[in-house]
């Protein structure tokens, strides 16, 4: 787990000038400065990275997922990584 | 009186040199020239064509940061190294009433094509699932057009010219045409083409049309052509702009011609070629031997250079045979899209420096190509009046005449 949130907050480093802290995890993207256009290109980077497949945005709600926040994307990838490995 | 249109800027990369000065050296010498060569970029054991015109010393990486570079295909690099190089020669900087008068107008032939053959590759060959977000704005032909305008902040009339091999002139007449009318007062012209890729050089290879040695345009031993990659930029301006804003000015824009053979989708019309010229003639009001130069389409193909001599055998008549007329395509290879406007700074540069550059790799004499192609050497002369040709697969065809002020 603490492997793919450094991992996680790695690439999404490279989308933002803001520093990533403790507090970043709950602030939405806005607050971050990552944009719609840097959140696509950020969900290919941990699609490839991690070898899932993250749903559209509707399916995503659907299933009880949000994507608002870097914390949002840790229960993502945690649950799509456990969801492959079964 | 028309608006008056010149060229204040000029920038260009290609196999002939990575900057203007460079591509001076290169095409302007009578020394034959490591341009054409063999391919490096890819693999080419299964194609028949081995050879290409490639940009040499080129790293992306030396120009454009990884976060650029997602978003630019290789075409569009080129097309900003060489507007980068003619907005810096011009001098011009662009404020929120200048930027709205002011447009960009630059053609390729194909677009994206590195960017569409390594998704395929990624689909077809190697299984992937998902492709780069950035894949579709990169791989369009008006990628080059979007990223010129955003970097300089330009915001009047843009967009892409594609016309095959005539992109670039079409795209210099679109803006010619636009300035006299008073739309913009400034334009970003050219065009850009990186296809020197595995799976373009496969469809190229089954035409028949590709050298496997050099290119020999109006040489009874040619083989074809060359394919080259790279771009070329102009900074065209209103007379009254640049004299305005007290800029260096290289040439006027004095004829522009444009026809359609309606004829075939890759053999040329003398026809077409013919009309395009005496238009071109026409809108500058200058008889045939006002015109001292001449910068032929020249692609090295049996088809292309037997037409052209015919029309221009039409089109000049007697004077025919003591027009100073090269291909420079021996030198840079055929960039498609920016051979236009890279043939259009060598003509350019014939005015400046008064010097007609060579054709070069020329070795026997063709029967039916009997002018003076100003073979292997290039000469000094008093030039005035130069013309451009350029004559696209499926007769598109764009001649240009730039006029020494």
């Amino acid at each position: 787990m603490e492997n793919k949130i450094s991992t996680i907050v790695d690439i999404l480093s490279e989308y933002t000038s803001t520093p990533i802290t403790e507090q970043s995890f709950q602030e939405s993207f806005d607050t971050l400065n990552i944009d719609s256009l840097a959140l696509v290109e950020i969900i290919f980077d941990l699609e490839e990275q991690f070898d899932i497949s993250i749903p559209n945005e509707s399916e995503l709600t659907a299933k009880g997922f949000n994507f608002t926040c870097i914390n949002d994307i840790v229960d993502l990838v945690e649950s799509l990584v456990t969801k492959k490995a079964l | 009186m028309r608006t008056r249109v010149v060229v204040t800027g000029m920038g260009c990369i290609s196999a002939a040199g990575n900057n203007i000065d460079e591509f001076y050296e290169t095409v302007f010498s009578s020394k034959t020239s490591n341009s054409i060569a063999p391919i490096t970029s890819f693999d080419c054991q299964n194609l028949s064509t081995k050879i290409a015109a490639e940009v040499k010393n080129y790293q992306a990486s030396a120009h454009f940061t990884p976060k650029e570079l997602k978003q630019l295909d290789r075409f569009a690099q080129f097309a900003l190294l060489a507007s980068q190089e003619a907005i810096d020669d011009a001098n011009i900087t662009f404020n929120d009433a200048t930027a709205k008068r002011t447009g960009v107008i630059h053609g390729t032939s194909i677009g994206g094509q590195a960017t569409i053959e390594h998704s395929y590759q990624q689909f077809h060959l190697e299984g992937k699932t998902r492709a780069h977000p950035f894949t579709v704005p990169k791989l369009l032909p008006s990628a080059a057009t979007s990223q010129i305008a955003m970097r300089y902040g330009i915001k009047g009339p843009s967009f892409c010219t594609s016309s095959a091999c005539s992109s670039s002139g079409h795209a210099i007449a679109m803006a010619t045409m636009m300035i006299r009318s008073n739309m913009i007062d400034t334009a970003i012209v050219g065009g850009a083409e990186a296809c020197i890729t595995q799976g373009n050089f496969y469809a190229w290879d089954s035409l028949r049309v590709l050298a496997s040695d050099t290119c020999r345009p109006f040489s009874a031993d040619r083989g074809g052509l060359v394919i080259g990659e790279g771009a070329g930029t102009l900074v065209l301006e209103s007379l009254k702009s640049a004299n305005q804003r007290g800029a260096k000015i290289y040439a006027e824009v004095t004829g522009i011609g444009m026809s359609s053979d309606a004829h075939n989708i890759v053999q040329p019309l003398c026809e077409g070629a013919e009309l395009a010229m005496n238009l071109a003639l026409q809108d500058a009001s200058f008889s045939p031997d006002e015109v001292q130069y001449l910068n032929a389409h020249g692609s090295g193909t049996i088809q292309n250079d037997q037409t052209e001599t015919q029309a221009i055998h039409r089109v000049f008549n007697e004077y025919a045979q003591r027009l100073k007329i090269s291909s420079t395509k021996s030198s840079h290879g055929h960039v498609l899209g920016a051979g236009s406007v890279i043939e259009s700074i060598a003509t350019l540069i014939a005015l400046q420096k008064q010097q007609v550059p060579p054709t070069k790799n020329f070795t026997t004499i063709d029967a039916a190509c009997d002018l003076d192609y100003t073979v292997n050497k290039f000469i000094n002369t008093p030039i005035q009046h130069a013309m451009c040709n350029s004559f696209a697969f499926g007769g598109l065809n764009v001649s240009l005449i730039f006029s020494a002020i």
